[in-house]
């Protein structure tokens, strides 16, 4: 196959010390040698392996574009296992595009996402497995994802899926003996060990899937949802949590209209906050958008921060919020506890029985008590973070389906079908554990797992 | 000098199952066949059990007869017992096994090959393959005789270099002590045609009289009233099986014996069938077993020799007469033909397409035995479409190909050309992935409209199918459409059962879909027109209504499986390129040159991740084509 050589900023887009545009492929070192020139402002024809020049690439009009240090890496020892150049530029995003579009117009081809990874896979560098593993590492929002993708790596949960695996195995192999051979003694499997056997494998794989709850917040963040009338504070709390001023705090109320998303972590989990816009009753457009979105948020979040001003007396439209979240999990935040409290009888009557946290966000006060509290709604439980997790919704949802299965085989015997039907789902069970493992190829498989990488990787 | 002794369409190497199935086939097809064989007195031969049928194999003759063969009506004019096995195992696993007069079924399919117009039978050994320019032209006999044909069709079964092993006696033979084919392995390694080395073997025989039936279970056959393609009754007389167990003492004179097995000296060097061992490999593998079922067989209705199935051995003579005579039964025992291995050439398969034909060598094509496969169905199968595709080869049209989602031949063939062999092969009902739609009792549904297009089967029995569809159509929709009220007589009927009683109206076949009730139970509730359908009518409607979910769950598996089959390898494919697959995939794929990923799958050491690599590769190789195009 004669590949084509493609290139991409390889680097996250926006403003950073340094950008890198990666090229890969036969091409590349041809591209280098155009495009750079030393520090005397000579071409070079000579580049050692993976060794760093420094010099400058020349945009139109022979015009220094931008002092770059840039690497060759000699195919079959790189990433991608193909030549591959990569260009260090001083991270402007706009003088990483245009050195970008310079190494383009040497008819050089734009990466799909994903595209250099595929191409490490398909030179032999990494197994599906571990590229799917890379994508967990560059998703991954705090330590403990970091340490879950490393743990995937090394295949602990390859481990246990393999050992239920084989206990579904085990079973069709004693149904197909029995089938096969019908008059020769081979031990006939009982209904009752049958129906044993499915029920160890279930149990299994909803121990692990009961991870998996574990695993998509590793993965993805703890979704904690600040939600409140207008000027409560909402995003001072996000502010302080957070540890960094990212929403705009103003005192005009309906700031803000639009999901701001904002990762930190608590000893190791990640959470993603979550700052909607204030729920009240608007007539105008834009904000009625924020606030239907708002309301969305709160439905789909794991927890709910419910923010309210205890130096006032809680309003109407308080109580309509207290009414319309108590769905999920939530916790009270009483902010601006500095404050001397307004509350009445009648509203501390209402909260009774909630979580309560009484913070400031302006000095800080109460905000460790409840940090402590949002991490250990993940740590309570199944989840202990050292056990192997399932990773990945690709994972969880190969899982839900063998259990589904075993779930149906199950039933099937329970039922009181014959042998030959148990096996349709037994067998059904097992390719998608197998799936899972990648012993089992499937289309999907393959297509999906290139298809979540960025462009650049 | 060479004597050209006539022009042919297809010639047939051979005249055991897959022979006569191939020269039927491609006779009753419109063309001027010749069969040769190395001896008349060996058609349709059974060297090895005197029974056909049972799980998979039972499948395979029903699919056959559905496709226009011979092997269902044979065996149904010519059995002894009929019994249908795995009958609590469910609707896809049942079949029938039947207990076969050896000869009458060679006398009979002597008589039919005899009376197919266009089709010569005659006796000579083939020892020379004649092939120009890559396509076959002929073959030439032992007398220097030259036929020729555009189309041969290799069916040598054991018989190439075969070579019979018993004790510390060996001798070239054939099956039974018939003439071995000497020369003409060398004549296709001459071409180019690799081969491998098999062994198997066969129990001895006793004579009945020399047999003590009351210290035996009798294994009676059922009252049936169909066999494989029609009605049969054994001539009214079913005769029985008897089943007794070897006992420690039979395992001591084995093991105490074993210097002397062939099988462990280093004497055989064929690899032999694991899922038909000898008694010799039994005792050795299965130490903690104090017991091996026998069964003692009969041969046929005119014969004294009974068969005695489980005792597979190629020891010597003396250890077989002694061994036998500790077990129940067979105290006095005279054996009147001892046991013993025997192995010969077979060629491997993955040098055939799908077709069966060589892909090296136009027009020659292989089927059975030689072929790596053990069994008489599994070899009538292969002749069957070798002879169909023989004859579609000098029509210039595409092969008959069965899938695996339509037939246990698809199966098997699929297996055979794709995955290659490393032991005898046998047809298991584990080896179909979609056994429940390649039921015994749906072969017609699946398979005979396909026989008359290939034109085996006639206008008159398709029109019998399309009716016989018909009225499974309308029946299955007068139990879907017929609404029964829970009355007082229907629930106490459903208690009766052991099901629970309906509540509000139900129709009929949401009643037959609950495991304990069958469409007999039904009868009474139901309109008087259900009665009047035939039995088999009844039969196939009630497996599938019964079934529909189940049946509708694995067909969705097989679209899942299509789509891998439908994913189409460009012929050019450099896989030597592809890094990412394993060496041995790499390799492997180079030579089979498989036109699909789902054939890549199969291919034996071209493991999951290699077809990963492949479908991402595939797809790279699109977008690659993509990016140019802007």
């Amino acid at each position: 196959m004669k590949q084509s050589t493609i290139a991409a900023i390889a680097t996250a887009p926006g403003e950073s010390g340094i950008s890198i545009v990666r090229i890969s492929g036969q091409r590349s070192l041809a591209v280098l040698r155009e495009i750079f020139r030393d520090s005397q402002g000579r071409k070079r024809q000579h580049f050692a392996a993976r060794h760093l020049y420094l010099g400058y690439v020349l945009g139109k009009d022979e015009q220094i574009l931008d002092q770059v240090l840039v690497t060759y890496m000699p195919g079959p020892y790189s990433y991608t296992g193909e030549d591959i150049v990569e260009i260090n530029s001083h991270g402007g995003a706009f003088v990483t595009r245009e050195i970008l579009a310079l190494v383009l117009q040497q008819g050089i081809t734009l990466a799909e996402p994903g595209e250099f990874t595929q191409r490490a896979f398909l030179n032999g560098k990494l197994d599906l497995m571990q590229a799917e593993a890379v994508i967990d590492l560059i998703q991954a929002k705090s330590k403990a994802a970091l340490q879950q993708a490393g743990r995937h790596l090394r295949g602990e949960l390859s481990y246990r899926v393999a050992a239920m695996r084989e206990l579904v195995v085990g079973l069709l192999a004693q149904a197909a003996a029995s089938i096969d051979f019908p008059e020769h003694d081979v031990p006939q499997l009982s209904a009752q060990q049958m129906q044993t056997g499915i029920e160890k494998a279930l149990a299994d794989i909803n121990i692990l899937l009961s991870t998996s709850f574990a695993g998509r917040v590793l993965r993805e963040g703890l979704q904690v949802a600040i939600v409140g009338r207008p000027n409560v504070g909402k995003s001072s709390l996000l502010n302080a949590l957070v540890g960094k001023q990212r929403a705009i705090v103003t005192d005009v109320a309906g700031t803000t209209r639009d999901i701001i998303e904002e990762f930190f972590s608590i000893n190791g989990i990640p959470i993603k906050l979550l700052d909607t816009a204030g729920l009240r009753q608007t007539e105008d457009p834009v904000e009625k958008i924020g606030v239907a979105l708002a309301e969305e948020t709160m439905l789909d979040a794991d927890l709910v921060l419910v923010v309210l001003d205890q130096g006032q007396p809680l309003s109407v439209e308080d109580r309509r919020i207290l009414g319309d979240s108590g769905i999920g999990r939530r916790f009270v935040v009483l902010n601006k506890c500095d404050l001397s409290s307004q509350l009445t009888v009648a509203d501390l009557d209402l909260l009774q029985g909630e979580n309560i946290f009484r913070v400031s966000a302006l000095s800080e006060a109460g905000l460790a008590e409840l940090r402590t509290a949002i991490a250990e709604i993940v740590m309570q439980g199944v989840v202990q973070l050292e056990s192997p997790f399932v990773a990945n919704v690709r994972q969880e949802h190969l899982l839900r389906e063998a259990a589904a299965y075993l779930q149906a085989a199950a039933e099937t015997v329970r039922s009181g079908w014959p042998l030959d039907m148990v096996q349709i789902d037994l067998q059904a069970a097992y390719d998608r554990l197998g799936e899972m493992l990648g012993q089992h190829a499937s289309e999907s498989l393959a297509q999906e797992i290139f298809s979540r990488f960025c462009i650049g990787k | 000098m060479t004597f050209v002794a006539g022009n042919y369409d297809v010639i047939v190497v051979g005249a055991g199952h897959a022979g006569c199935e191939a020269g039927l086939a491609a006779a009753r097809l419109g063309r001027r066949v010749l069969m040769l064989t190395s001896s008349l007195e060996s058609v349709a031969l059974m060297p090895c059990n005197p029974s056909i049928g049972g799980p998979a194999k039972g499948h395979i003759v029903r699919e056959i007869e559905a496709l226009g063969g011979e092997m269902g009506r044979a065996v149904d004019a010519c059995c002894v017992q009929l019994r249908m096995l795995n009958t609590s195992k469910g609707p896809a696993v049942q079949t029938l096994r039947a207990q076969v007069d050896k000869q009458l079924y060679q006398q009979r399919m002597r008589r039919v090959l005899d009376k197919q117009e266009r089709l010569w039978l005659k006796q000579a050994m083939v020892e020379e393959l004649l092939i120009e320019n890559k396509r076959v032209q002929g073959v030439v006999t032992q007398t220097g005789t030259t036929y020729l044909a555009p189309c041969v069709i290799l069916t040598t079964g054991t018989y190439l270099r075969g070579r019979i092993i018993l004790g510390d006696t060996s001798y070239s033979s054939g099956p039974n002590g018939l003439r071995p084919a000497l020369a003409l392995t060398q004549s296709m390694l001459d071409v180019g045609i690799r081969m491998g080395r098999f062994k198997t073997g066969t129990p001895p025989r006793v004579s009945s009289r020399s047999v003590d039936f009351g210290a035996m279970q009798e294994q009676l056959g059922d009252e049936l009233v169909r066999g494989f393609a029609g009605p049969s009754s054994c001539y009214g007389r079913q005769l029985s099986c008897w089943l007794t167990y070897t006992n420690l003492d039979t395992h001591r004179i084995f093991l105490d014996n074993l210097h002397r097995a062939p099988l462990y000296s280093g004497e055989i060097e064929g690899v032999g069938p694991r899922y038909c061992p000898s008694l010799e490999d039994k005792v050795v593998r299965f130490r903690d077993k104090d017991r091996h079922q026998v069964f003692v067989e009969p041969e046929g209705y005119q014969t004294d020799e009974m068969y005695v199935q489980g005792f597979s051995t190629s020891m010597p003579e003396d250890v077989q007469n002694l061994a036998l005579r500790t077990i129940p039964g067979l105290g006095n025992a005279e054996i009147i033909r001892p046991g013993y291995a025997i192995e010969y050439d077979y060629i491997d398969p993955t040098q055939l397409k799908l077709s069966l034909e060589f892909q090296q060598f136009a027009g020659l094509f292989a089927a059975g035995q030689i072929n790596g496969s053990s069994g008489y169905e599994e070899a009538a199968a292969q002749g069957l479409m070798a002879g169909i595709n023989a004859v579609r080869y000098l029509q210039h049209l595409e092969p008959l190909i069965l899938k695996r989602s339509e037939a246990y031949i698809g199966v098997l063939i699929d297996d055979l050309v794709t995955k290659g062999v490393s032991e005898p092969y046998r047809m298991l009902t584990s080896g179909a992935e979609y056994r429940l739609l390649l039921r015994h009792d749906n072969a017609e549904s699946r398979l005979r409209e396909k026989g008359w297009q290939v034109g085996l089967i006639s206008d008159v029995l398709m029109n019998e199918q399309r009716e016989f569809n018909r009225s499974m159509q309308e029946l299955t929709e007068l139990l879907e459409n017929t609404i029964v009220q829970p009355s007082p007589e229907l629930v106490a009927r459903m208690q009766e059962i052991g099901t629970t009683a309906p509540t509000q109206a139900v129709s009929l076949a949401q009643l037959l879909r609950r495991p304990e009730v069958g469409l007999d139970t039904l009868l009474e509730f139901a309109p008087k027109s259900v009665a009047a359908f035939s039995l088999s009518v009844r039969q196939r409607v009630e497996i599938e209504v019964k079934y529909a979910g189940y049946i509708r769950k694995q067909m969705e598996s097989v679209q899942r499986f299509l789509r891998l089959e439908e994913k189409q390898i460009p012929a050019d494919f450099d896989f030597s390129k592809l890094k990412g697959l394993s060496l041995e995939a790499r390799e492997k794929l180079s030579k089979h040159r498989p036109h699909s990923v789902g054939q890549a799958s199969r291919i034996l050491g071209v493991s999951p991740a290699d077809i990963s690599v492949l479908l991402v590769a595939l797809v790279a190789s699109r977008q690659g084509g993509k990016h140019q195009q802007c």
